[in-house]
Parts: structure tokens; sequence; C-alpha cells
């Protein structure tokens, strides 16, 4: 038996008391869908150590399934998005509050023709045929054990569909709002986003709490990208520093398609964005970016796949995050490339900053390699400032912690000046000096001298 | 051009396939097949050992009846039936021979075969100058011969084999056997614990540094027998050792399992250099046959100042499963790993290291060069642990895989663990294969294609080659262009 599998019954309990309730019960492959959910995650229960994908992150704060599945969301009002940069950006505007897609809170405007925006449990009910394509396709359960629990739970999130060559030219702005409901709330929101051929657009998703509650935000997306579509994917998560956040996104690139991605994290007490990148077809280019920031007892995990399956694709990706008080920083990385994946470019990197001497950095960049005419490559490093470019500062007369956070912001700005819609890029750098303002400032000095 | 004449030589030798599948036909004491309580009893019986290290194998061996095999590495392999082989086979010259006069002839013969210089006159009747190396034969896991001991004693080196160890210098033995490698250890290091036959024992004194290479050549002869040997290395404080194993088996249809233990420990100031050159029977062509060769080495860098050094040549065995590690707790020490790894056919290899960083300004340096052909599957697999106390640790790794066709496969597993913000962690890793243009500008240079390979994985791997010891460094590049034999063209 796997050793999660005490804590895991509170949480089927929970799911099996739901399903009849739960939209499009009764079409057939939508129950499937479900069932196969809580079997596989009756079969793997938590992931614990012995996962090895969950290696470095303890999920043990959800052992006592002390959270209950959120009711109707509360009525609250949107709450300010961290900086005012990100609420400027003009977009099609989306709200969720638990995982419920709010219409008074969202704003579509008018979508362009060849657009569909709405909620998933709309779709599920009105037309269950149009997801049926695309939905549980990309996610492989057997892989993700909480990508299982969400789709035992499989309800409501956030549905795009973008036609053959048809380009939006506003983003798409996922506002997630986490609530507290009468006791610690559990929230499963499902998102699809569907590109047809030569489609583009960029989504940006903005994961904030409403207050201070505990809640388990159990995230997962499924984007699918036809040939030659685009997306760019910026996600912020900043989640209240009692939450826990796990996200989980999969996506299915075909031929000639581009995956720009990037994640800040900074929010919710273990946060964990675990993307795996199929690349199905010749001519991919995929992006997987990312910063984190984190401090107190945060656990923050950066989790990657991506399956080079055909020939001549592009794969990069580039972690950077910043570790301070008592925080620990995971990143495992891995990049698969099949046999006959021939002139496969794969790169990877992850770089870390421990600013204090209890935080901790857990590494595993991961190369998997089948075919022989490949270039692939993985760097890691942690380790803090460079003491050379600090001396550099410091001898031009400029004050050690002005120092340590012109460099700081240096080495994480790198990774911010590759996010493509400037606006996005400003306010994450901007959220990035806020950070190191109320954390790294209060020292008056290095951590380690 | 001497390049090319070496180049020539090595491309010769490549049609040699593995020379060394010969069968030595000597009789043999053999235990029978199985394993139990009683078995383990009869070893000890054998190797006459007293009642504490009995007690600790049977301690081991409970314990081993209570682990499960593990399941987590890349390469997977047929369930073992550890009940059809046998635990124990020794020539069966009844007492060690005084001197190598009376070592039986067909055993001679077999060192001869495997051009190891067991018999000292020849050596010295060498190249003047050139260094010695002290021998200790295992021929199924039973020293079988020691040379130059009187030599190394002088010193107050103790060069012999682990059973003579624990009969003579017990006390050493009792203080530092499973140190390193505790008996619950793993599943593989607990069952040697438990069944292990003899191996090597060197104890180097305070100040001295040993004038001679040591070696230990391991021989797998007889049929259906594991090999488990121990091999315990304590340099005391201020000395120097530079140890080197070899090993081959004959050819033969069925796997045959080798679990080895190798404990090393470090005092203040001492160094050990170790070195393998592994070239146990590969297997033929389908993977049929060949021998698992699923070792634990471990070194604790105990004393401040201590530095061990592990180099690996890994060119034979159906799988290599192993990881030589350092234990880095004494301040300053230094931990090394150089490893060439080269899998060919149906061949596979999880390997690599762990560095776990204690002391404080420990630093640790991982070279490993990974080379798959044919349809064998190769993954380096390290960790390195950089803990909350070890401030100004520094770690340097790098993985550099190159493949040869496009039926194998290469992968690097690192694990970096850091909870010191004043340490340094770099990992680099890159997987290619052998250019086009480099392939084009050897062969415009007259070479055909096997030589040109030859000449750039030898290119490819001299990082880690320069650290063998002079005399092993041709041996070892021979055997690369050896194990490559077929991957081209």
């Amino acid at each position: 038996m796997p050793d999660g599998s005490e804590h895991m019954q509170p949480y089927l309990d929970q799911a099996s008391e739901a399903s009849s309730s739960l939209p499009g019960a009764g079409v057939g492959w939508i129950d499937a869908l479900r069932r196969r959910g809580t079997d596989l995650y009756g079969m793997h229960g938590l992931p614990q150590r012995r996962h090895e994908y969950w290696r470095y992150t303890n999920l043990n704060a959800l052992a006592g399934g002390s959270f209950r599945l959120a009711g109707d969301p509360p009525a609250i009002k949107l709450p300010a998005l961290p900086h005012q940069t990100l609420a400027d950006v003009l977009s099609y505007r989306v709200v969720l509050v638990n995982g419920r897609l709010r219409q008074d809170l969202s704003d579509l405007g008018t979508l362009p023709n060849g657009v569909e925006v709405g909620s998933l449990q709309a779709l599920m009910a009105a037309a269950p045929e149009r997801l049926e394509p695309y939905l549980g396709q990309v996610a492989k359960l057997d892989d993700m054990p909480m990508a299982a629990l969400n789709t035992a739970f499989l309800s409501d999130g956030m549905a795009i569909f973008v036609d053959a060559d048809v380009s939006l030219e506003k983003p798409v702005h996922l506002i997630s709002v986490s609530a507290r409901d009468d006791g610690d709330a559990m929230v499963q929101p499902r998102h699809l986003v569907v590109m047809g051929r030569g489609a583009s657009s960029t989504l940006l998703e903005t994961h904030i709490s409403a207050d201070g509650g505990a809640c388990f935000n159990n995230v997962v997306s499924e984007l699918h990208l036809a040939e030659g579509a685009k997306l760019n994917h910026s996600v912020f998560q900043h989640e209240a520093p009692t939450s826990v956040h796990l996200s989980g996104t999969a996506v299915a690139l075909a031929a000639g398609s581009t995956y720009d991605s990037f994640v800040l994290q900074s929010g919710a007490e273990i946060g964990r964005s675990e993307i795996r990148a199929y690349l199905n077809g010749p001519g991919v280019d995929c992006r997987l970016d990312g910063i984190y920031l984190a401090t107190g007892k945060q656990v923050v995990d950066n989790t990657t796949y991506v399956e080079h399956a055909a020939p001549e694709c592009r794969s990069r990706q580039v972690y950077k995050g910043v570790l301070d008080g008592e925080a620990r920083g995971v990143f495992q990385g891995k990049v698969h490339v099949v046999r006959d994946a021939q002139q496969t470019d794969g790169h990877q990197l992850s770089r870390a900053l421990l600013l204090s001497p209890r935080a901790e950095i857990d590494a595993r960049p991961e190369l998997e390699i089948y075919a022989d005419d490949v270039k692939c490559s993985h760097g890691a490093t942690a380790g803090d400032l460079d003491e050379d470019s600090l001396f550099y500062l410091l001898s031009r007369g400029i004050h050690p912690h002005t120092a340590r956070r012109m460099l700081i912001e240096a080495f994480l700005s790198e990774a911010i000046g590759e996010i493509p819609v400037q606006q996005v890029a400003d306010d994450y750098l901007n959220h990035v000096q806020q950070w190191l303002s109320d954390h790294v400032e209060e020292r008056s000095d290095g951590a380690s001298q | 051009m001497a390049a090319t004449t070496e180049a020539v030589d090595q491309v010769r030798s490549i049609g040699e396939q593995y020379k060394y599948g010969f069968v030595t036909d000597i009789d043999v004491d053999l235990a029978p097949k199985g394993l139990n309580e009683d078995i383990v009893r009869l070893i000890s019986k054998k190797k006459e050992e007293p009642e504490w290290m009995l007690e600790w194998r049977l301690k081991a061996y409970r314990h081993w009846l209570t682990m499960e095999e593990p399941t987590w590495q890349k390469p997977q392999y047929p369930d073992i039936d550890y009940q059809d082989s046998y635990y124990y086979a020794a020539p069966t010259t009844t007492e060690k021979p005084k001197s190598l006069d009376e070592v039986d002839p067909k055993l001679l013969e077999t060192y001869e075969k495997l051009g190891i210089p067991l018999r000292e006159q020849e050596v010295l009747a060498g190249v003047e100058g050139a260094p010695a190396v002290a021998v200790d034969a295992v021929f199924d896991s039973v020293s079988v011969a020691t040379t130059y001991k009187a030599k190394l004693e002088e010193q107050g080196i103790i060069f012999c084999s682990i059973s003579e160890a624990v009969r003579d210098h017990p006390e050493l033995v009792q203080k530092y056997l499973g140190s390193v490698v505790p008996y619950s250890d793993n599943f593989f290091a607990t069952l040697n614990c438990a069944v292990f036959t003899d191996g090597s024992f060197v104890y180097i004194p305070k100040g001295v540094r040993c004038p001679m290479e040591l070696s230990t050549y391991f021989r797998i002869n007889a049929e259906n027998t594991g090999q488990f040997e121990r091999t315990l290395i304590i340099a005391d404080e201020g000395s120097y050792v530079s140890y080197l194993e070899g090993c081959t088996a004959p050819q033969r249809d069925e796997h045959q399992l080798h679990a080895a233990v190798v404990e090393l420990v470090a005092l203040d100031d001492a160094e050990i250099k170790y070195s393998t050159v592994q070239n146990w029977y590969p297997g033929d062509e389908d993977g049929k046959g060949g021998i698992y060769n699923f070792v634990t080495k471990r070194a604790a860098c105990r004393g401040h100042n201590s530095k061990v050094s592990w180099t690996q040549v890994e060119t034979g065995s159906a799988i290599t499963w192993k990881y030589p590690s350092c234990i880095l707790q004494g301040d300053n020490s230094v931990g090394e790993f150089y490893s060439v790894a080269i899998t060919n056919n149906a061949q596979l290899a999880d390997t690599g290291t762990k560095m776990i960083h204690i002391g404080k300004n420990t630093r640790s340096r991982i070279i490993s060069k990974g080379i798959s052909a044919g349809k064998a599957d190769q993954t380096y697999r390290g960790l390195v642990r950089v803990q909350r106390g070890a401030k100004g640790a520094r770690n340097y790794t790098q993985c550099d895989s190159l493949l040869i066709g496009d039926k194998c496969g290469a992968h690097t597993i690192p694990y970096i663990e850091s909870q010191n913000p004043s340490a340094q962690v770099e990992h680099e890793a890159t997987t290619s294969r052998i250019g086009e243009d480099q392939l084009f500008y050897c062969r415009q240079r007259g070479m055909d294609e096997e030589e040109a390979v030859a000449l750039i994985v030898n290119g490819f791997c001299k990082e880690v080659l320069q650290t063998l010891p002079m005399e092993f460094v041709v041996e070892a590049q021979k055997l690369l262009g050896i194990s490559l034999e077929g991957s081209v063209g």
C-alpha cells in the first residue's frame, strides 16, 4: 500500500459524496473520467517522499483531511491585485471565486468572432460533446496523483476556445480568488484551453486570496495547441501565506506550435507549479521560465517535464529563485527525448540564491535521452551572491544592502525580461522590488557575513 | 607518427572482443547451493572467524531477510533467485601458499592470461625504475596470493586478504568494518555482510606514504557463484595510498551477481586514491549472460584535510549499478569522482556518485563521461548534499554523455540539495553525439571510421583517464576501443 493511503480517505469520501450532484453527471464519458480520477487517486494516495516527483515537497499539511470542498462561492468583491500595473493591462477578465466562475465580476467585453471564453460547468451541462475530444486528454493522471484528485471532483473552471487563424489582440486575464468558506476550503478548479490551427493568444493568470484563511487550491489546466498555434502564458501565484497551492498544467503541442510560459511564485505556504509539455509534432518551440521568492517557512516547488516526442523541436527552461528565512525551494525538471526525436535542442537552467543560513534549495535537473542527434544540456547552481560582483559595487561606494539588492534584482530580471508582454514584465518586476524591500532590506548586511 | 601507430594498435586489438572469457578448470571447494543461516555459519567457519564476526554476519543476514530488493533504478533485470547460487567457492588449496611456487600452476596460468604481473621476479626484471605494484589476487572471492607483503610490512603497511586481517588484526577490523557502510545499509550491501568470502585489507600507518601501487585483481571463475568481496582501506593520519582494482570473468550464458562492498576511511591529512578498471564479462550482443555488478563503495573523509579520489573506468558488466561516494566529515576535506562509463550492445549502467558535505570548507569535484552505443542505456545519477554546517563548501559537477547510434540512451539525474548559503554548487551536463565535422576531419587524414571514433572517444575521456595511475592508462585506453567494437558503420 502506498504510504499516503490513510490520508486519502477523507478526500475520496468527499468525492463520492459530491459525484452525483456534479455538473455533467449522467454523461457517460464524464462519469468515467471522474471515476478514473477517483480510482487513480485511490491507488496512489497523497504523494509522499517515495514518489519521485514529490520527493522534496511534503503534503502532510493536507493529511488531516480538514479541508472541505468549497460550496457556492461567498459573495465577495474582487480584491485588489498585488500591483496596479497588472490591473491596468487591457484584457478580457475572467474571475473565479473558489473555482467557480463569477459572471458578475468578470468582464469579457466583446470577444472577437471565433473566440469563446466561459465556464466549464456551463459547457459540461449544455454541450459536453464539445469538451469530449479535449477534457482529460492531456493530463496523464498516472503521473499526476493530485490531478487525479482534481479529476475526481471535476466540476468548474474556465474554458477557452480559439478558432483556427484567430488572433486575440488582448490577453485573457484569469483572476482566481481563494476565499475562506465556513471552514478551511478546498478548491479543485479545472481549466481548458483549446487553440485552433494558427491561432494565437495570451493568457494571464493571477492567483490571490480574499482573506487570510487557509485554502487548499488544487488547479489543473489542460492546454491544446494545434499546428502553428501560439500561446503566451504568464502565471502569478500570490496566495495567502497559509494556503496550499498546487497547480498541474499539461500542454499538448502540435507541429510548429509555440508555447511560452512564465511562472512567478511568491505566495502560499506550499506552492507548487508542475508543467508537463508534450512536444508531439516537429518544429515546436517550448519555453518554460519562472522565478520564485520565498521566505518564512514557505516551500516553493517548480516541477517541469518536457517530452520531445517529435524531431526538430526546441525547448528552453530558465528558473531562478531567491530564498530567505527558512524557506525551501525545489526545482525538478526533466527533458525526455524519445527515440527518433532527432535534432532536438533542449536546454535547462536552475539557479537559486540562498540569502539566509536556514534556507534550502533542492534541485534535480534531469535528462533522459534516447536519440543521438541531439543537443541537450542542463545546468544548476546554488549559492550566495558572487563576492567579486559585490566587491565591485562596494568599491564604487554603494551601500552594502543597496548593492545586494541591485545584484538580486539583476539576477531575477534577466528571467523576467523574457516575458513578451511588457506590462506584465513590469508588474512582475514591481513585485520583485516590493518583495525585496519587505524582506531583504530589513537586514543591514548579508545574512551570511 | 606515434599517435597513428597507437590508434592502429588499438583498432587491431578491437578485433579481439572479450579476451578474458576463458574458464580455468581447477578444483573448487563448493558449499551447497542456496542461502540460509547454516551457509553463513559455514562460511564463517571455513574462514576460521572469531565469534563476533559470525554474530555480525548473522545480524546482517537476519536483517536482509526483512529487506525488499530495490526497484527504483533505471536498469531492470529479471528476478534473481538467491537460493540458486553458490555462496562459497574456493580453490581447493587447503593452506595458503607460503610462496608463489606453491601456488597451483593452473591459477598462475590464469593470471598470466590476464596479464597480471603476479610474479614478483617478473616485475623486478622489468624496466629499471618502473614503479612496482603489489597485487592481491582474488579468485572467486578468495584471496589466493598477495605479493610484496614483506616489503610493505617493513614500513608497517598491512596489505592482506580481509580474512587474514580478521584473524591477525581484529582490533582494526572490528573498529572500522561496517563503520562506513553499516550492515543495514542497502539490500546488496547487507547480503554482502552476511556472505562475503574475501577481499583486500589495507592499513597505512601514520605518516607513511605507500611506496607502490596496491592492486587487487578480482576474477569470477566457478559457475553459478555470486562474488561477494569486501574491501577495507584505512589511511591513518598523514598517510597516502593509491589502490587499483581490476576485474574479469569467464564468458557464460547465465548472469552472475557481483555484490561487493568497499569501505575507505581517511583520517586527518590522509589521502586515498582508489581506481577501478572494471571489465567483467558484459554478456553477448543480445544481452545474454554477463555480470550484474551491484556494488556499494563509500569513503569517509573523517579527518581534517583528508582526501579521497575515486576514478573508475567501467567497460564491462551486463548491468553496472553503483555510486562510489564520499562523506566529507572533516573540515577542508576533499572528495573527487572521475568516471568513464562505456556501454555497448545490450549493456546497462546506472552509476554516479554521492558527495555529502558535512565539514567546513569541504570541496568536491565530479567529472563523469558516459558513452553509450548499440542498444545500451546509461544513467548518471548523483547526489550533492551540502548540510547546514558545511560553511564554504564547494562543488563542481560536469557530466557529459556521448551517444553513438540511434538505438542507445543516455540519462542524467543529478540531485542537488544545498542548505548553506555560503556553499557554492555548480552542475553542468551535456549530451551530444560525435560531430560529423570531427569525423570528417579524421577521415580526411586517412583514418578509417573506427579509428576515428576511438580517437575522438579517447579525447572525450582524456580528463578522466589522466587521473588513473600511469601504468593503467594504456590498458584503459585499449579497453575503450574494444568496448566500442562494432558500434559504428
